[in-house]
């Protein structure tokens, strides 16, 4: 393989550790965290600013490239819905999602869902289908990360894989001196300059996006339509809808996105995350896409569609740029699948394994719980990955459709409908689960024209809605949860000036404040 | 009879609080109507996590709410010791060494989330003491609405409304 | 444009364009958000 691409990527980590070392020497030894007095540090696995890492991941240079070099423009209308899908989710449910999970002192999304909807089956429920779906959506990552090191180093993929997979985990166990804030923002400014530099040298080598699109007609018009190679899509808006959704309102019904929002240091962090969002998805979902069309007449023999983009890289760039380029995107894969990794572990430790096993477990036991499923996941994923490795468009969105199915409906009721009751919540997520997930496994995509996601999301929607209605009045939302949702029931005629400036995080100490002052009033 | 406790020292004093309400609350009156002081034990551990170029130390310090056991993480601050009326003091719900563990439990969470990694860090007690929080409490009147009290931190200036109190001789549920 | 059917200009061009105009539409709606307590 090329050396120089090698040398460059091994200099490359050298200096992102070196960065890493001294970001921790410093802040080392005296740090007294800094977070103010009294107020709830609800810390969720994913901090508010990593806005970058889930879509720098497996999915955008291996699932995005295949599915345009193999159908062309059709995959756009997956960019579609992913442009948007970040603001979507923050203003319809982040500044609400954050202040009610305030209220109830809520850590993780999972526990959210269970304070929102009370009841043991919704944690359970809501547990498992994430942590096996989130194991799904790392599988895509560790395949991404095979491949790439295997394009990089020239070694066997099942070597390539072991490799990728030995550092995700060791990465995941040991924390990173790439975990740093300073590592995260200089290697996601090296990612920038490079897809900006991939596709602005594919641009250049075909002759400007006219010329492109003239040569690709000469391949296949049909790739230049809105409905795939060959027209196969054409006019099943059932599966059209289901590309916009997934990755949009699809988005909200996501644990590892939405526990973002609970993390948000001030309501207004959501308008900004919004703007940004818009942003970086304008310049970045749809490069990939476009790059992958490209590679149509750049590489137009590539045996494995998802090495589109890396092979672009590697054929277009000078070979120091592709070294470092191809180092930050490697960097990226493995970073979210350590997120993802991380944040299946700690629900399987707290919302399975302390929840339902052992309430009384220490907190090394907890960790320990954690690590054996991450290594668990590992195992089975090398297996995977290797014996039978599904495309990573594939994996990711079997595992986002059955997410967005689950989820999507639970999470935006529980904000914007106060009769979102606990059966209906869980009839939802039920229903949504296993529609998606036959409609999956069982292909019924093709017969029917409509995506597993579309039927999905209307299922549950459907559900929660009849579910909690027939259900209102053996089952009601409890008293406490309606009045964080009504905003006034419970505190009378306070200006509203007051109330939505008012520290949400205070509501505990203010309960029992309140109980407390209401005992003296009787004792006088 | 007046109990002695550490006091967290705080800038918001009775003035600041009224005039922090009279901000928010235009056409009303505030006045403070007392000072309750709310329980938390804090612990101020030194946290070890071994890393592959040795150990890193990091001292964070935790505030668990003594009633209703929920942990945070804190900025520094200064104790004063301070005499107050007992009938003002909430007393708290925890002994000290349940207090302890879940400290530990959430100090530990803590220092994952910032590690973004699956350590088990080594705690180590360096000093704890049962601390309190002053909370002013503010009472608003207007001729033509009914009063509204609010609760203000005196560390932080946060404020929380306060919900009328039941009506007497009923029972209270609270969650 | 560029060399697209309508349709396919429409799919590329047309989204980001509705995004947009969304943001800017929640950025002017949220603009009364406000942010919590005193703190600094």
């Amino acid at each position: 393989m090329n050396t120089t691409v090698i040398l460059f990527l091994v200099l490359y980590y050298m200096v992102m550790v070196g960065v890493g070392v001294w970001a921790m020497r410093r802040g080392a030894s005296d740090d007294l965290e800094g977070y103010l007095l009294g107020g709830r540090n609800v810390g969720p696995m994913v901090t508010a600013l990593t806005l970058q890492s889930t879509s720098m991941s497996g999915y955008m240079f291996l699932g995005a490239g295949s599915l345009a070099y193999t159908q062309g423009y059709w995959a756009f209308w997956y960019a579609a819905g992913d442009i948007g899908g970040g603001v979507l989710n923050l203003s319809v449910i982040g500044r609400r999602m954050r202040k009610l999970s305030r209220m109830m002192g809520s850590l993780t999304a999972i526990e959210y869902l269970e304070n929102r909807y009370p009841s043991p089956a919704t944690r359970l429920i809501a547990a498992s289908l994430s942590v096996f779906l989130l194991s799904a959506y790392v599988l895509a990552q560790f395949i991404a990360g095979g491949k790439g090191m295997a394009l990089i180093t020239g070694l066997p993929y099942s070597v390539a894989l072991l490799i990728a997979l030995a550092v995700i985990i060791v990465y995941t166990f040991l924390g990173g001196y790439l975990a740093v804030a300073y590592t995260d923002f200089f290697q996601s400014l090296i990612m920038i300059v490079g897809v900006a530099w991939v596709l602005g040298a594919a641009l250049i080598h075909v002759g400007g996006l006219s010329a492109a699109n003239a040569a690709i007609a000469e391949i296949d018009p049909t790739l230049l339509s809105v409905w795939g190679k060959d027209l196969g899509y054409h006019g099943q808006w059932g599966i059209v809808v289901g590309a916009v959704l997934v990755f949009s309102i699809g988005l909200m019904g996501w644990p590892h996105v939405v526990t973002r929002h609970m993390a948000m240091k001030q309501p207004t962090t959501a308008r900004r995350a919004g703007a940004y969002a818009t942003a970086w998805n304008l310049l970045f979902v749809s490069s990939p896409y476009l790059v992958g069309v490209l590679a149509i007449i750049i590489l137009p023999n590539l045996e494995d569609p998802e090495m589109a983009i890396f092979q672009v890289a590697y054929t277009l760039l000078p070979a120091a740029v592709t070294g470092i380029v191809m180092a930050a995107i490697m960097a990226a894969i493995m970073s979210t699948a350590d997120s993802l990794l991380l944040q299946t572990g700690s629900i399987a430790s707290r919302d399975l394994y302390e929840r339902f096993i052992n309430p009384k477990a220490s907190d090394r036991e907890m960790v320990m719980v954690s690590r054996g499923l991450v290594f668990a996941i590992g195992v089975a994923g090398y297996v995977i990955a290797l014996v039978q490795p599904p495309a990573v468009f594939d994996v990711v969105i079997f595992a986002t459709s059955i997410l967005s199915s689950a989820f999507a409906p639970a999470f935006v009721c529980a904000v914007w409908w106060k009769k979102a009751n606990t059966p209906g919540a869980i009839a939802s997520m039920v229903t949504g689960a296993s529609t998606s997930f036959v409609w999956e496994v069982g292909n019924l995509a093709d017969a029917t024209t409509l995506a597993p996601v579309t039927v999905g999301l209307l299922a549950s929607t459907l559900i929660i809605i009849v579910v909690s209605l027939a259900t209102q009045s053996i089952s009601p939302v409890p008293g406490h949860i309606v009045a964080v949702l009504e905003e006034t029931a419970k505190v009378g005629p306070i200006p509203k000036h007051l109330l939505s400036a008012s520290d949400f995080a205070l509501s505990p100490e203010a309960e029992q404040i309140e109980s407390i002052l209401g005992q003296r009033r009787e004792e006088r | 009879m007046t109990r002695s406790l550490a006091r967290i020292r705080g800038s918001i004093g009775r003035e600041r609080a009224e005039m922090l309400i009279a901000s928010v609350a235009g056409g009303w009156t505030p006045r403070t109507e007392a000072c309750l002081f709310y329980p938390y034990f804090w612990f101020l551990f030194r946290c070890s996590t071994r890393t592959l170029f040795g150990e890193t130390g990091l001292k964070v310090s935790c505030l668990i709410d003594a009633q209703t056991k929920v942990g945070a993480t804190a900025d520094a601050f200064e104790l004063e010791h301070v005499g107050v009326p007992a009938g003002d003091v909430i007393e708290p719900r925890l002994d000290e060494a349940e207090a302890n563990r879940l400290a530990e439990r959430y100090v530990a969470y803590v220092v994952r989330n910032r590690r973004k990694a699956l350590v088990v860090p080594k705690l180590e007690v360096l000093e704890h003491a049962l601390v309190f929080k002053p909370f002013w409490i503010v009472n608003c009147t207007n001729d033509s609405k009914p009063d509204f009290r609010v609760m203000v931190d005196g560390i932080t200036g946060g404020f929380h409304a306060l919900a009328p109190p039941a009506p007497l001789g009923s029972f209270n549920l609270s969650f | 444009m560029f060399g697209l059917p309508v349709g396919t200009t429409l799919l590329i061009f047309g989204f980001p364009v509705f995004w947009i105009l969304y943001t800017i539409g929640f950025l002017v709606v949220s603009k009364h958000w406000k942010d919590e307590g005193d703190q600094s």
